[in-house]
């Protein structure tokens, strides 16, 4: 028997959050590093 | 809580980290506003940045955990609410940043609107006690079991040297635009008259 207070299940939930967060800083990390490169690559042709 | 709970290793750290991000753009601004130079102002759009992004990812962080443990995405509840303006009033800090072309309006501007906007972050953390709030109270080390803290540590540690490393090439980014706006303009091209006895 389930104590009281225990939600059953929610791994959809689990695995939800930690794709979203991995999606979210991997996405914003490959986007300031592909900004710093075309900026740089301005500056060198400029 | 159940498996659920799984969540607050992730949540927590990167409520933490997401405040860290936000203090760092605060103090960046001071610093910008009371000594000047150009390196704060770029280190303060970096924080400020990350820290947006990681407030964010907070609030969906959050909402995927209320689903199943209050039952709805979103509540309008002290905690949430305050977070949430928080995540508009720096977004919008970032939106002016890019609205302004002079840089030096821009660097001053953006320090005083940081340094008004951190005010939401203490009431954000003690939202919580001050208010009767459906969100648990702030979570530590202290308040989780042993053997939590491991896990809880482990991703704090990982996000902060994320953030750290996130922050250091925003502020490189931020550096390279600062320079190529504040290089003097290239000299009008030269015209060569043809001599006098080509004609």
């Amino acid at each position: 028997m389930t104590p009281a207070g225990v939600i059953q299940g929610g791994w959809g939930f689990v695995v939800a959050a930690y794709t979203v967060s991995a999606v979210v800083l991997l996405g914003y990390a490959v986007s300031v590093h592909a900004r710093y490169r075309a900026e740089r690559k301005r500056k060198e042709r400029s | 809580m159940g498996d659920v709970q799984r969540i607050m290793y992730v949540h927590v750290p990167t409520a933490w980290n997401a405040m860290l991000a936000l203090t760092f753009a605060f103090g960046c601004a001071l610093v910008s506003l009371l000594k000047g130079g150009w390196r704060w102002d770029a280190r303060l759009e970096a924080g400020m940045e990350v820290g947006v992004v990681l407030s964010t990812l907070l609030c969906i962080q959050g909402a995927i955990w209320a689903k199943p443990t209050w039952g709805v995405w979103w509540d309008w509840d002290p905690r949430l609410t305050t977070t949430a303006v928080l995540v508009f009033a720096f977004a919008g800090i970032l939106a002016l940043r890019r609205f302004v072309d002079d840089p030096v309006k821009r660097a001053v501007w953006s320090a005083v609107a940081t340094i008004i906007a951190y005010v939401d972050v203490p009431i954000v953390y003690f939202s919580v006690r001050w208010w009767n709030s459906l969100h648990q109270l702030q979570s530590s080390p202290e308040t989780v079991s042993k053997a939590f803290h491991w896990p809880l540590r482990i991703n704090a540690f990982g996000i902060l040297f994320l953030m750290c490393g996130l922050i250091g090439l925003r502020t490189r980014l931020a550096l390279l635009r600062l320079e190529s706006e504040l290089a003097p303009p290239l000299p009008p091209p030269v015209v060569q008259s043809a001599p006098r006895g080509a004609r």
